[in-house]
Parts: structure tokens; sequence; C-alpha cells
């Protein structure tokens, strides 16, 4: 598709870039060809952001240039990008929820009627045209709170298209959808390519950079590492140019359970009204069970039910054989219940914080006496949450804020560890966390599982659930489906009960 | 799992949370301030004699220094309470209509029922309490907005303030109440008993802030309350006792209110709730929640009194002092937060 001859229509020569103490890219080089989809992969911290924020004009490079059609360019802020055809889509959508459809498409440049009035027809004509090009149903009329995620992206990809946008930068642009509508995001990635816009597709999911893209850039601690066709690389070659080592298989091997181990944890038609229709499973001891299932088929409901955070209206569950009486996160977590959020942002820290007011969180009555801090206890309690957890930082009084996305996840952990829990729900335990920290953190869970821990993970990534998980429990429509041994998981045979028809995916 | 660290190592990882020293350090911006002002009014008053008419020193006595922490310790035992409530994203508009409901309150058990003072007292606080049970109420389980559900019992007191003494202020000459608001414990030198409330207070607030399970819980839930829920933080029952907290100690400053203008006046108190909430957070308390110390509170409490005096003895009009306060407040707050604008950027 990408004849060599061809002159890419965006070049970033030698860009670098320095904040105060981090020297964010170093000499890295980029470019974009017209009308192709450009993965651009690196672990968190690699640059691709402050790259991507440098080309829509946030940040102004200290050093290289950005070449367009030949010509050298320079924005002096995101709107001088815009009007040089460059639009970001970014992971929060930046769209007014009370407006149409219509009024989004065109906020700050309405058009204006005689009068001086917002010629509202005007604008659901032209969006109509915008949207229909683009094969998408959506009536400009609607009220933007009442569409999809999925929708919602739409409209700001065809925002963007209306603008004329020539480059569009995707960052994580499947994190809300479920697979069905990745599929229309597929096809309109398509339908893109072939009006000759150019996108550059940021994600870490390996299965999206196969499935969409046609060639892939690679950064690695702010410096171009490499790039190539995505039809010329594998997903380990990939994994060792982001990582910089090569990893065999970041998942530790699962010694498997023994048929006879105990059942730790029972749940027994557990409902929560119009959120968890009745689902049944058992975790044994030493067992990792994950849950797979579409975005919004009630896995994270399910967790909650069974923490507390969300009320049980029936069934029953029983822990080592006795029967639990749940009723709020309190109860659940005294019963021995840990619950690791699939949010670590919004439910799990308090970023501004110290990882030691974090970690000491869900351990109030460890470190006190008759209500009374004991400060040696709090230090003896972070410091091994620190050091057992091999958290990055220079110590306790740090803020969780300032941590990456690996270790704020295992000062989340340090919290529940030094319960020690005899459940565990980890939800999406590996969102957003770099490959290295990835394998701590399955290591962790394989460890927790050989303790004795029933550990229940629900996930999102594939790979992820067959990797971990000694048996499989699929959810579809707020309901378990089915739970697959290890021998009988795999992809088709999870997407094919998820789905809900005989049709995999 | 955990390989050991020499204790040097772990000497190093300092995880505590600060106590009293290091929130002074804290907050020492707002120290300097505080310094600078009292340098500021010490210069124009009595070396450059602004508004000085004699020649002896005004500001810088121990007569004055006493008087403004006197005239500082209401509000500041107020904005103590007040900063658990900040701290927690929540407001309590309602402190004044309880500072005169609880003042009438206990002049009418005192003159018309004949009560022993210190019966008075203790059903004042107790009052004061059951009132901030009202207010956590409708907060923690009528899930109001803070700000409207303390509208509307800032109205409700208010109005029971006026029934009770049919909206006429009640006298007391006795000199035992007014011991309380004016009189003085002498340890050498006399100091105002209002001001040894005002540090019994403050060292109790910062006790229970720094040192207790409590404290770390408000500071938690104020940082992420979706958080604190699911470490089993219980933010219902944490509510009703701040506000419970809260309109106990401003029951508190309504008996030193009374105490001190020898009255229960049903009109009295209105405007407490803003020199509070202007304490709090001139002591660098976040309205963003989780942040923010008792210390400041006070510091915050102190260098708005000194500023007040510092204008009355330079002579400045009182029309002119509103604005000049407003103006300082909001300098105040811009140099120390962390809001938009120059302090640390939230990310």
């Amino acid at each position: 598709m990408t004849a060599p001859a061809e002159k890419p229509i965006l070049e970033m020569r030698g860009i670098g870039k320095s904040f105060p103490g981090v020297k964010a890219l170093d000499n890295v080089n980029f470019h974009l060809f017209k009308g192709e989809v450009l993965a651009l992969m690196g672990e968190n911290g690699a640059g691709k952001s402050t790259l991507m924020k440098i080309l829509s004009g946030i940040y102004t490079p200290d050093a290289g240039a950005i070449v367009m059609d030949g010509k050298e360019v320079a924005f002096a802020d995101t709107n001088a990008a815009r009007d040089a055809g460059i639009a970001i889509i970014h992971q929060e959508l930046n769209l007014c929820e009370n407006l149409s459809v219509a009024a989004n498409m065109f906020l700050g440049r309405e058009s204006i009627g005689g009068f001086g009035y917002l010629d509202d027809a005007a604008a659901e004509d032209k969006t109509r045209e915008i949207l229909h090009s683009l094969g998408l149903d959506i009536d400009p009329a609607t009220i933007m709170a009442r569409l999809s995620p999925a929708q919602k992206q739409m409209v700001e990809i065809a925002k963007a298209v209306s603008q004329n946008a020539r480059i569009i930068v995707m960052d994580e642009p499947t994190s809300s959808l479920t697979s069905a509508e990745e599929e229309v995001l597929y096809d309109l990635i398509g339908k893109l390519k072939s009006q000759g816009v150019s996108i550059i597709y940021i994600s870490h999911k390996m299965q999206e950079i196969f499935r969409a893209c046609n060639r892939v850039t690679v950064l690695r601690d702010g410096q171009y590492i490499g790039d190539s066709k995505v039809c010329d690389v594998t997903e380990d070659k990939l994994i060792e140019m982001m990582v910089g080592r090569s990893f065999d298989n970041i998942y530790p091997p699962a010694p498997g359970v023994p048929a006879d181990a105990p059942v730790v944890f029972e749940a027994k038609d557990v409902t929560a009204d119009g959120v968890v229709e009745p689902s049944s499973f058992t975790v044994r001891r030493g067992e990792i069970l994950g849950f797979a299932g579409l975005v919004g088929s009630g896995r994270t409901e399910l967790a909650k039910v069974i923490f507390g955070a969300i009320p049980m209206t029936g069934g029953e569950m029983r822990l080592d054989g006795r029967a639990l009486d749940i009723h709020s996160c309190r109860s659940a977590i005294a019963a021995g219940i840990a619950f690791v959020p699939e949010d670590r942002k919004l439910e799990g820290l308090s970023l501004d914080h110290s990882i030691a007011d974090n970690i000491t969180a869900s351990n109030y009555k460890r470190v006190s006496s008759r209500g009374i801090i004991r400060k040696t206890s709090v230090r003896e309690l972070v410091v091994d949450g620190i050091e057992r957890l091999r958290i990055k930082t220079p110590g306790g009084h740090t803020s969780a804020r300032s941590l990456s996305g690996g270790n704020q996840q295992k000062v989340i952990l340090a919290r529940w560890l030094s319960r020690q829990p005899k459940i565990i729900i980890l939800d999406e335990p590996t969102r957003g966390i770099d490959v290295g920290a990835k394998a701590e953190i399955y290591a962790i869970m394989r460890q927790l599982a050989a303790d004795g821990v029933a550990v229940i993970m629900i996930s999102s990534d594939l790979p992820e659930v067959l990797g971990m998980s000694d048996r499989v429990a699929v959810m579809r429509e707020r309901k378990l489906v089915a739970i697959l041994d290890r021998s009988e998981a795999s992809q088709e045979s999870i997407m094919t009960h998820a789905a809900g028809g005989s049709k995999s995916a | 799992m955990a390989d050991k660290t020499d204790s040097a190592v772990r000497a190093e990882r300092t995880v505590t949370q600060e106590g009293l020293w290091a929130s002074l350090l804290k907050v020492n911006k707002l120290v300097y301030v505080l310094v600078f002002l009292c340098l500021l009014v010490w210069l124009l008053t009595d070396i450059f004699g602004v508004g000085n008419v004699g020649n002896k020193w005004v500001f810088l006595t121990r007569r004055n220094i006493s008087n403004v922490l006197n005239q500082v310790s209401i509000n500041a035992v107020i904005a103590f309470g007040m900063t658990l409530v900040i701290l927690t994203k929540g407001i309590d508009l309602s402190v004044g209509s309880v500072v005169a409901a609880t003042g009438v309150f206990l002049s009418v058990m005192f003159v018309d029922w004949q009560m022993p003072l210190w019966q008075c007292y203790i059903l004042t606080m107790l009052a004061g309490a059951l009132t901030g049970v009202f207010n956590g109420a409708l907060v923690a389980f009528f899930k109001l907005p803070p700000f409207i559900a303390t509208l509307g019992s800032l109205t409700i007191f208010r109005g029971i303030a006026f029934l009770m003494v049919d909206g006429r202020a009640k006298f007391i000459s006795d000199r035992s109440f007014q011991v309380v608001g004016r009189g003085f414990l002498d340890i050498g030198i006399p100091v105002p008993w209002a001001v040894v409330i005002m540090l019994l207070f403050f060292v109790a607030f910062q006790f229970l802030m720094t040192m207790t399970t409590f404290g770390r819980k408000v500071y938690f839930l104020g940082g992420n309350e979706q958080a604190a829920t699911l470490v089993g933080i219980h933010a219902k029952v944490m509510r009703l006792v701040i506000f419970s907290i809260m309109v106990f100690i401003t029951g508190f400053g309504g008996i030193m209110v009374a105490s001190r203008l020898g009255s229960g006046s049903p009109n009295i108190g209105t405007g407490y709730e803003m020199d509070a909430i202007a304490a709090v957070v001139v002591g660098g308390t976040s309205f963003l929640g989780g942040k923010g110390t008792i210390v400041g509170t006070l510091l915050g409490a102190i260098t708005i009194g000194i500023i007040a005096n510092g204008m009355n003895l330079m002579g400045i009009s009182p029309y002119f002092q509103f604005l000049a306060k407003g103006v300082i407040i909001l300098l105040a707050v811009i140099l120390s937060s962390d809001y938009a604008g120059f302090g640390g950027r939230r990310k």
C-alpha cells in the first residue's frame, strides 16, 4: 500500500524535549505516509504522548523539526496544528454531553443565521452529510448523552473529518468499546484511509495493532527504536522492541489445581436486581478464576456485589463452607475479601496522598490502638509493603500521583496483601500498565494462588485471561453463562460464549 | 519475598503523616506571611506612627497582642470544625445561626429557668451536638449537597433563635456568666480565657487530625470518596460525625459570644460562617478536599485578625477595611493554593 518511493506527508526529525529532570524525547524520528494507519507503540513513559503533544502544538520541541508536505512547520498552539489538518481523539472524549450531535460538531464555529441566531438546521444538514459520508447512522439532533461510548467516539472522529483533518491521532481508541463496536471503528478507519486520511494509532493491545495497522513505530525511554511493516513483525518481536529485552512468556507457569482442592469461595445464584442476573461459580484453593466477557457484561458489577459495594438481592455466598453475610464493603473486608478496582485513579487511590496513607487506608485497626495511630506500626506496614511488592519510590511519603501506573497498582496490592485476604478480586489488574510491571503483577497473582488465596481476575484482555486463568468464567448480558477449563478455553470459545451466538469472532 | 534492607534505608523512608513541626513547615508560606504582616504593621504603627497620636507603641504590646488573640479566638474555634468539613469537600453555612441559637438557649436556661451555670453549659453543648446530627443527617442520609442542607438549617436555626426569646436579646449581668468570654486566667501574665479555650481546642483538633485513625479517615475520604468506600471507610457515618463536631464546636463558640456580650441575642453571628471559611482557606485547606491542616487554620485566623487589628490601629475607615480584607484573603489563597495559577499544578 505504501510504495517506498512515496514521500511522507508528515515527518518529525530529531525531535528532542526535556522537562526538569527528565529527558522525555531524544532525537526521535517519525514519519507518516498518506492514507496509512501507523501504530505508535511503547511502554508508559516511552514518550508517545509527549511526541503527540508536540505534534498537536501543546508542547514546543527543544530540538528537531516537523515537516509537512516537504515544508517545515512550527505549531505555536493547538489551533495552529488543527488548521494544518492535525486532529487528536483523546481517550477522554472532548464533547458536551448535553448538546446535540450537530452542536458538538460545530462547537466554536457555529453557522450563524440572520439576526445572529444559531442556524441549527444548517448545522444538522451539514452534520448529516458528514456522518453519511463516513457511513455512520447517527441522528444529528440526538443529545450526546444518549449515545453509546462508541457512537460518541464516532462523532468525535467525524468532527475531526469535518475540520478537514488529514492526520488523525487516536489515543487508545478502543479502551471503552465492546468488540462489536471495535469492528465499527475498524470499518471507519478503513473509510478514512480510502479518503486519504492518515492515522496514528496508539494502543497497548497487540491484537488491534495487527488488525488495524499497516506499520508500527516503537519508542522506548524517549528514543526511537525502530519501525516496521506490521506484516513483518511478530508479537514477541514488538514486545522485545518495547521492553528492550526479550520475554519468552510473561505469564508465569500455572502449576495446575488438583482436582480435590477444596472450594474456598462459592457463589450461588448471586443476584443484584437490574445489574447482575443469578450467577453461580466456585473458586478452589490455589486457583485463579478468570472472568471474561464484553465490556458491560456485568463482570465488574458481579465483583462489586461480592465485595458489598452493590447490594445483593438474591442468592448466597459461602467462604470455606460458611455462609457469608455481606451488606457493605466493610463487612466484605472483615470477611477477608479484597478488591482491586478497575480504575485506580477513580476508585483505588487518593492521588494527592502519600503511598503511606494509601497503604494504611485499609489497615487502620492494625496500625492503631484505641483509635490512636502508632507511627512505628505505620512505618513497618509501609516499608514492608514497599519492599514486598518492589514499589519503585524514593519513600513512603511520595504522593501516589507521582507514581507510574504499575507502581500505583502495586500500592493498592500492598494495601490488600497486608491484610492477608482469603479472596482477592482484581478488576483489569494490568490495564494501562507496561509490560515489565505486568509480568511482576502476574507473578504476584500466581504467588497468592500458591499461598492458598482464591484469586478472581476480571480482564478484557483475552491473552491475559488465557495466560493466567486456571478456569475461565464467561459473562454475557449480566449473567455468568459458561465456565471453561483451561484445556477448553480459547479466544474462539470465550468469544462464542461472550457474544452469545454460535458465530465466533 | 521481602528481602530486608538495612535499618538505615528503613529510617530514610519517612512514612508518617506530618506532625506539628512538619505541618508548620508545610504551611511555612503562611508563617512567613504572618511574620511579614506583623513586621509591616509594627513598622507602620509603632515606628512611623501611622494613625498613632501618642508616641507610645500600640501594636507590639502585650495588651494588643492579647487583644488580637482574644478577638480571633471565637473565629478560630469555629474554623477548626470548619476545617474538617471543608477537608471532606463540605461546607457549613449555618454556623452563624448556631452561634445565635445556642447563645439564646444558654441565656434562656440561665435567666428564665434559673439553672446552674454548669448545667446550662452542658445542655447547650448537647443541643449543639444534636443540631449537628441534624445537619449531618441531611448531608449523609438525605444526600443533600452540604451547601443546600446548611442553607436550609441556617434559616431554621435563626428562626428558632428568634422564637425562643420572641426576637429580643436577653441580657445577663451575672459576672460568672461572663468569665468564658471576658475573663482572664492569670499565669504570671493575664491570658484571656477565650484564648486558653482556643488553644485547648487547637491541641485537641491537632491531635485528632494527626494522631488518630479518625483523622486519617477524614483525609482519605476527602481525597477520594469512592476509594474510601472501597477500603471500608464508612462515608455516611464519617459525614455525620464531622458535621456533628462542626456544630458542637460552634455551640461552644455560641457560649463564648453570649458570655462576651453578656447577652443571648438572636441577631448575632451573621457572617461568622464566612469568617471561618476565610480562616480555613487562608490557612491552606483546599476546597478540592483532602488537603489542609489545623495549624494552617489557626495561622489563617490569626493572619486575618492581624490584618484587621493593623488597619484599626492605623485608623483606616471600616468601609475600606472590608475591601482590603477581601483582597488580602484572595491574594493569600492565590499565592498558596493549588487551584489553577501559581501554586502546584494539578495534573
